[in-house]
């Protein structure tokens, strides 16, 4: 774990979206707040897994529509290599149905990507210190 | 005027020559002149000597006869003359002969026929030079003549001479070897002569023998040879040729020194001598009783005592008489002759006219017969004509038009010089000098009023007071060439002119018809019957009735110059083609009955007549007071007295007497199969008419072919291609000689068998055939449009994914990202700042922005919400409306539901989804159910609440406003189905939907096609109330 800033420890973040511009906002948002760093980038599901791999986030945040493989099944490969692994899924529109899959498949939570910045990165946070929503 | 009676006793001796019939009518007509002397009708009966009476017809090898020698003839019950000659036998139909093949199977060739006999039974019988030949009745209308029976009567070919069939029906043949009776189907010899000629039964049943130089009687049981015959008439044995007693007992023999009768008064001598002592073959008996003897110098007729012959110098070897009016005689080398019994007496200028071209005749109150000719004019008293020439007066004697004023002055209208009016014996003359429009007069009407109208081609001229007054075009004639004139029983005048047909009205005329023409026909005669019916002859032919101020058409057969109408209403026409009669009502009710065939009776040459055509001039045919017919023709003056031309009523015997198929002859069968595929079809029709086959008519129609009767032509055959399938009745209707028609007809039976294309079964299977094709081609076109819906369902679902994800993909991605950064970015203006405001506003309308991208997205994607489970999904949509729970709401489908085309399932959900919640949130309902089916052929979803009801006025103008009915309905068009809603106020509403089966469900769902039989319906409950 890298110390950064104040000494506290920050909260260590993969972004996985297939979308740059999607991405580009969550680096600029997380980039924002002292205590959160974008450890790494993902742009599809296996890549995720490989990223996740590698840096070992302590939150990661998944879209849930990724071209190759989707956002839950990249989930649950991280969620079974990983059991600890917290992902949040992040969503424009999906059905309630997905969510509950995407919950029962071991997700934190999820976050409508229209929510307000501030909203999110409560969010992320709260994920971060054990709570799932 | 007239010269004495001539002696009575001569007129009585004609009168009882003839037969009894003629005799009663002769005595009426005598007694009648005996009273009323001084009358035309008092002149010696019309005929001459008996020669003079008949109109001879001869036939011979040139006319279709096989010989000039003809031996006998006979005639049977179906009318036809049968011919026996010296090469065979022939029939005559009255037009042809046609010959009869003797020979059958096996017998002796047979070529000269010497006897004859058509027995009661109708069979004909012929004595050839081999034997006997049975002809049955039922082959005698069809030449062809298969039913034949041949026999041989002697051991070896035994030459016939005589047949004779007895009253009670026993046939006996006479041949070279003897006397032979018909018995048990076989002909058995009675007696062994060296030849038997003659054969005549007497009165009470023995028969009278001329054998070989003997004379013999068969007195029922043997023949007694009786020579004493000869010995009490004093003659040699040898020399009696035939015996025959008469029906009133006197025997008459043929013998080689003449004639002999022995009756009550003994022997008496016949004269002339010369015909009387002649050498006699034999002695007939006509059917009207007359006695008429054959020999060497002719054919003679006893009339008392005394001989006369129709046809002197004529060597008879056959005769049969017919009737008294129809003699038939067989000649040794001349031939067959047919004597006509003439019916009309023609004066020509052998008998004093001046000219054989007589125009005009006119009875005058006085008896004379005037009578005018082109040219020529003569006056007759019943005995002679007398000419009247310039010398009297009258320097213009081509007559055209006679007339008989009310003062009895005779007016003669001529070709070239006017008109002549004779005043006594004096002639004055009248023509354009006196005001007459032109010299030549055509007609002359004597008016009611006593005026006079002369029709000329220049004009209509009216002579009132000794003024002529002349009518033209300029007074409304039609044209000034008129044609005839006529004042009838009303005093209106008629004038038929060369354009038109005019009547006068008031000083002036008018066309009753401006289209008078019709086929080139118009009227240029005008004639009235006594029951006031107008008629006008048409040109060149046709009667027509004038009614009202049209011209109805009666008869197109023949023409007519002009007519006289008899005491007993018929009407006597003079045409062109011959004296027409015809009966008064037959002829006006014509018009009522046009398909009806008219019966009328046409004289012409057959009857005796020279020439057929009558003349123009008028009058040309007229009754004198005594109801003696005078007609002028072209070649003569002819007198018609009526007594000799009775009203006969004789019905032709119309048959099929041949047939050809294709060009093959055929048997004429008791019906007739032609073969499929038979192209040409004739049906040679017959009529026999002995007396004039020219004047015989017969007319055909078969059923369902012909829509009229046709004339046959002179051919006399049908001619039929193609006849369609099916049993057709074959009509053919003659009308004889005498003018009548067989109205019953003879009808046959014609079969066209059908080719297997042409049969019922066929036509069935072709149309069961059809029906097939066509169902199978609309089911195969139904798949193909289904395809095609299906395929553009697959597209735009394709095309909707792809919008949804670049939708997705690029737009709403970029936007959440942009606001993303704006939200952040807003973060940083200090709070003063006049931007921040600015920068806000933004990111509620980027996330307004949003919100309506993710609705959009949702809208193209939402087959997420039903694509499993229809039912359920429908159900989740009650729990989308707050505060529903005191509504019952549930949805009924099947337990096993067939799997729904996911393109569909979306548009099934939303339609459902929409009526779900319009009876949610409008209806005010306290049940809803929804109804998921699968009828097997179609799916259905129905949507039925207990609530308001739809305002029909909201449902007819489609004013949808929340409702969404629009929406609905082009959804259901879109997917392929059918919505249909019936609501009332206050009576609840119920929405159905029906798909189609193959468009709603998957294809590889098809295999369960009676499932909905056996579906069961699953109910889920949302809520219990």
């Amino acid at each position: 774990m890298r110390e950064e800033g104040n000494g506290a420890p920050r909260i260590r973040i993969l972004c996985v979206d297939d979308h740059a511009l999607m991405r580009e906002a969550i680096t600029a948002i997380i980039r924002n707040e002292p205590d959160m760093l974008l450890a790494a980038e993902a742009c599809s599901g296996y890549e995720a897994i490989e990223t996740f791999r590698l840096h070992q986030p302590d939150v990661t945040l998944m879209d849930f529509r990724l071209s190759g493989m989707n956002g839950i099944d990249a989930l649950v490969a991280i969620r079974t290599e990983f059991p600890q692994a917290r992902v949040v899924m992040l969503t424009t529109f999906e059905s309630d149905a997905d969510m509950r899959r995407a919950l029962e498949a071991g997700a934190q939570g999820y976050l409508l990507k229209s929510m307000p910045r501030k909203e999110l990165l409560q969010f992320i946070r709260q994920v971060h210190s054990g709570d799932r929503s | 005027m007239l010269k004495p009676l001539p002696v009575i006793g001569t007129i009585l001796r004609r009168i009882t020559t003839r037969g009894a019939r003629w005799q009663r009518v002769a005595l009426l007509v005598l007694s009648t002149a005996v009273c009323i002397p001084g009358t035309l009708l008092a002149q010696p009966a019309t005929r001459g000597p008996l020669a003079d009476q008949f109109v001879r017809t001869d036939f011979t090898v040139d006319d279709g006869l096989p010989d000039n020698v003809v031996n006998c003839i006979a005639q049977t019950s179906n009318g036809l003359l049968w011919v026996g000659t010296g090469s065979g036998l022939v029939t005559f139909d009255g037009r042809e002969f046609t010959r009869i093949d003797l020979d059958t199977g096996g017998s002796v060739p047979q070529g000269v026929v010497h006897a004859m006999i058509a027995s009661s039974q109708g069979d004909l019988w012929v004595g050839t030079d081999a034997g006997v030949v049975l002809l049955h009745k039922q082959s005698l209308d069809r030449f062809n003549a298969t039913g034949k029976t041949f026999y041989q009567l002697g051991s070896e070919s035994d030459q016939v001479m005589e047949l004779m069939e007895t009253r009670t029906g026993v046939l006996w043949a006479g041949t070279r070897s003897g006397l032979y009776r018909f018995t048990n189907g076989r002909f058995v010899q009675m007696a062994a002569l060296d030849g038997v000629y003659r054969i005549n039964e007497t009165l009470h049943g023995s028969l009278l023998v001329v054998g070989a130089g003997q004379f013999l009687e068969w007195d029922g049981h043997r023949l007694v040879h009786r020579s004493d015959v000869a010995a009490n008439l004093g003659i040699d044995e040898s020399h009696i040729y035939q015996a025959i007693q008469d029906r009133s007992g006197t025997i008459w023999y043929a013998t080689r020194d003449g004639l002999v009768r022995r009756g009550a008064q003994g022997l008496p001598e016949f004269e002339p001598a010369e015909a009387a002592h002649t050498a006699v073959s034999r002695v007939v008996q006509g059917r009207d009783g007359a006695m008429w003897m054959t020999g060497r110098i002719g054919l003679f007729r006893v009339d008392g005592n005394h001989l006369e012959s129709p046809a002197p110098g004529l060597n008879a070897r056959a005769f049969f008489p017919a009737s008294a009016n129809d003699l038939w005689i067989g000649t040794n080398g001349y031939g067959l002759i047919h004597l006509r019994r003439r019916v009309v007496r023609m004066f020509t200028k052998a008998d004093g006219l001046p000219n054989d071209n007589v125009m005009a005749v006119l009875p005058a109150h006085d008896g004379t017969l005037w009578v005018g000719s082109n040219c020529g004019f003569s006056s007759y008293d019943g005995t002679a004509f007398r000419a009247w020439t310039a010398k009297d007066g009258l320097r213009d004697d081509c007559v055209w038009s006679l007339a008989e004023d009310q003062q009895h002055d005779l007016w003669i209208g001529t070709y070239g010089g006017g008109v002549y009016r004779k005043h006594g014996d004096t002639f004055t003359q009248y023509s354009k000098e006196q005001g007459l429009p032109d010299r030549i007069v055509t007609q002359i009407v004597v008016a009611r009023d006593g005026t006079l109208w002369f029709a000329t081609p220049e004009g209509l001229s009216h002579l009132e007071d000794g003024h002529f007054r002349s009518y033209t075009t300029a007074d409304g004639l039609s044209s000034n060439q008129v044609l005839s004139i006529h004042e009838d029983r009303a005093g209106t005048l008629w004038v038929a002119t060369q354009t038109g047909l005019d009547r006068r009205v008031g000083a002036r005329f008018a066309s009753i018809s401006a289209e008078n023409r019709k086929n080139g026909h118009f009227p240029d005669a005008l004639f009235e019957d006594a029951n006031g019916n107008l008629y006008t002859g048409e040109y060149p032919k046709g009667i027509d009735m004038i009614r009202g101020s049209a011209l109805v058409d009666l008869n197109g057969d023949w023409n007519a110059q002009d007519m006289a109408e008899a005491p007993d209403h018929d009407l006597w026409f003079s045409g062109k083609n011959g004296i027409i009669r015809v009966r008064r009502d037959d002829l006006s009710n014509s018009a009522q009955n046009h398909d009806a065939p008219l019966d009328y009776e046409i004289f012409d040459r057959s009857d005796g007549l020279a020439s057929a055509q009558c003349s123009v001039g008028i009058p040309s045919i007229v009754f004198d007071p005594n109801g003696v017919l005078w007609i002028a023709t072209v070649k003569g003056l002819v007198r018609i007295d009526r007594a000799n031309v009775p009203r006969k009523t004789r019905i032709a015997n119309a048959f099929i007497g041949g047939i050809t198929v294709g060009n093959k002859k055929q048997e004429v069968g008791e019906t007739l199969t032609v073969a499929p595929g038979t192209h040409h079809l004739e049906l040679h029709l017959e009529t026999v008419d002995l007396a004039s086959p020219e004047k015989v008519r017969m007319q055909y129609r078969m059923d369902d072919v012909d829509p009229l009767w046709l004339d046959a032509d002179s051919s006399r055959i049908a001619i039929y291609s193609n006849l369609p399938p099916g049993t057709h009745n074959f009509h053919i209707r003659a009308r004889s000689s005498d003018g009548v028609w067989n109205r019953m007809g003879t009808v046959y039976s014609v079969t066209q068998e059908p080719y297997f294309y042409q049969t019922r079964w066929f036509l069935v299977l072709a149309l069961t055939l059809a029906i097939f094709l066509l169902s199978a081609g609309y089911l195969l076109r139904m798949r193909h449009v289904l395809h095609l819906a299906q395929m553009r369902m697959d597209e735009r679902m394709v095309e909707r994914e792809r919008i949804a994800r670049e939708l997705h993909d690029t737009l709403l991605q970029g936007v959440l990202s942009a606001s993303m950064q704006l939200d952040l970015a807003e973060e940083h203006i200090p709070e003063d700042s006049t931007a921040k405001s600015m920068v806000r506003r933004t990111l509620k309308t980027l996330r307004q922005l949003t919100e309506e991208g993710r609705a959009a997205l949702r809208g193209l994607r939402s087959q997420d919400n039903a694509q499993g489970d229809l039912p359920a999904a429908l159900l989740r949509v009650g729990q989308e409306v707050p505060a529903s729970e005191k509504i019952r709401f549930r949805v009924l489908a099947p337990e096993v539901p067939r799997p729904l085309r996911p393109q569909i399932a979306d548009d099934l959900y939303h339609i459902g989804r929409e009526a779900i919640l319009n009876a949610f949130l409008h209806a005010k309902a306290s049940v809803i159910e929804v109804t998921i089916e699968d009828a097997g052929s179609q799916f259905l979803l129905r949507v039925l609440d207990d609530g308001s009801g739809i305002d029909p006025h909201i449902l007819e103008a489609g004013r949808d406003g929340h409702w969404g009915l629009p929406g609905m309905r082009e959804r259901a068009k879109h997917i392929g189905g059918h919505l249909r809603l019936k609501s009332r106020p206050g009576a609840g509403t119920e929405i159905e939907l029906t798909v189609p089966a193959s468009l709603a469900f998957e294809e590889n769902s098809r295999g369960r096609m009676f499932g909905w039989l056996f579906r069961r319906l699953r109910t889920r409950e949302a809520r219990e109330a």
